[in-house]
């Protein structure tokens, strides 16, 4: 493995977090719903129509369990929302043309945005207010984790990636992390006990 | 490189199967304490014994030492017999395993634990004896429970999977915790105790 893989990748894994807190939390006051989740469905329902013939087991795996929770967060009551189709149409675009290691990339940005949004800023009407729902949120936003690597990425693919991940911070109109987190989450701590 | 892959997918899904029991049991006993006890001691211990460790796993440890010192400050708890316990499962590990065990035991199943006990507190009475019901704790055992999917993807043996899911099951074994309550490929796992569909506003 090259440092620079492992850079790229572990900077995927920050940017996504990046997304769980603020400006991105809240940007546009895009608030997960269960229309998000629809289109989450219908994303992955592409990938496996696009590259599931060449797809490993485990990442068909992965985005078959992912079209059957999504269908079923999406089975709450909900409206369209033009930005989820701004952010969708960016994510089904990265798809097309970039990939499976782009998608995971933006699907672990939104994942973790939602279940940040579920977890920080709860809300009666989030379809992952609930328990087991959390924990499906958290098998989402953690797992392709596992799959970037696995679809061992040339360098070109996971630049793009990364590059993907910063054209979903532009469209949410918030800078693109300059410090990730991890080794530079010092000097936070007055922000310790605000909830 | 499938055999790899299957067993990244063995810890993911016992870190998962972990935090579907505390869920089950709408919560754990994690408090500020274990913060102390398991996460500060512990990474103490971690970055002592493995100092030949690829760096950006020193790095990683290094920072979740910071956060669990934070952490531990954040409420006062009192002492908890079960963290202790729970101490020693990981600090055998430390001394008996090599980093790839420490990263499957320790973040990505007893962090995973208490993060989702601090999804059952937030919001109720008991909310301020884990520091994972503050915005800041919420994002760290996020980062905890996740990263060291990142380093053992990229940086252990299939050898030292192999062994960090042995080591993982011993410690489900010892919590309890089981089989089969979080299973990935179970098509109807997604309704179990999920809330119906609904909408307070329509």
């Amino acid at each position: 493995m090259s440092s620079t893989i492992f850079d790229y990748t572990y900077r995927i894994h920050l940017n996504a977090i990046e997304a769980m807190r603020e400006p991105a939390l809240n940007a546009l006051h895009a608030r997960n719903t269960p229309y998000w989740d629809a289109q989450r469905a219908r994303l992955s329902k592409l990938a496996i129509d696009l590259y599931g013939r060449s797809m490993p087991r485990l990442v068909r795996h992965f985005l078959e369990n992912h079209i059957k929770d999504e269908v079923k967060h999406a089975a709450h009551v909900h409206d369209r929302d033009p930005i989820a189709d701004q952010v969708f149409s960016l994510f089904e675009k990265c798809l097309r043309e970039h990939g499976l290691v782009s998608y995971f990339s933006l699907i672990l940005m939104e994942e973790r945005r939602a279940l940040a949004q579920a977890i920080l800023e709860p809300d009666a009407n989030d379809p992952h207010e609930g328990p087991a729902e959390t924990l499906d949120e958290f098998y989402h936003a953690s797992t392709p984790t596992i799959l970037i690597p696995l679809l061992n990425p040339s360098i070109d693919v996971i630049v793009q990636a990364v590059r993907d991940q910063e054209a979903f911070f532009k469209l949410l109109e918030v800078p693109v992390p300059k410090s990730p987190w991890g080794p530079y989450f010092i000097g936070d701590e007055e922000q310790v006990i605000e909830r | 490189l499938s055999r790899r892959y299957e067993l990244l997918q063995r810890i993911q899904s016992n870190g998962l199967r972990a935090m579907a029991y505390v869920l089950a049991r709408r919560g754990g006993d994690d408090s500020t304490y274990f913060d102390c006890v398991i996460g500060n001691r512990l990474t103490f211990e971690a970055l002592r014994k493995y100092k030949d460790a690829p760096e950006p796993v020193i790095d990683y440890i290094e920072s979740q030492s910071l956060a669990e010192q934070c952490h531990c400050r954040i409420f006062y708890t009192q002492r908890s017999e079960l963290a202790e316990r729970i101490a020693g499962f990981h600090l055998r590990i430390i001394a008996q395993k090599n980093w790839p065990s420490f990263l499957a035991c320790m973040p990505l199943l007893g962090e995973r634990m208490a993060l989702t006990t601090s999804f059952c507190l937030k919001n109720g009475p008991e909310q301020d004896r884990s520091s994972h019901t503050t915005d800041k704790g919420f994002l760290d055992e996020f980062w905890h429970t996740t990263a060291p999917l990142v380093l053992l993807s990229l940086y252990a043996t299939e050898e030292e999977l192999e062994q960090a899911c042995i080591d993982q099951e011993t410690f489900l074994s010892t919590m309890k915790v089981s089989e089969g309550i979080y299973d990935a490929s179970n098509p109807e796992r997604c309704t179990e105790g999920g809330r119906e569909a609904h909408s307070i506003r329509a």
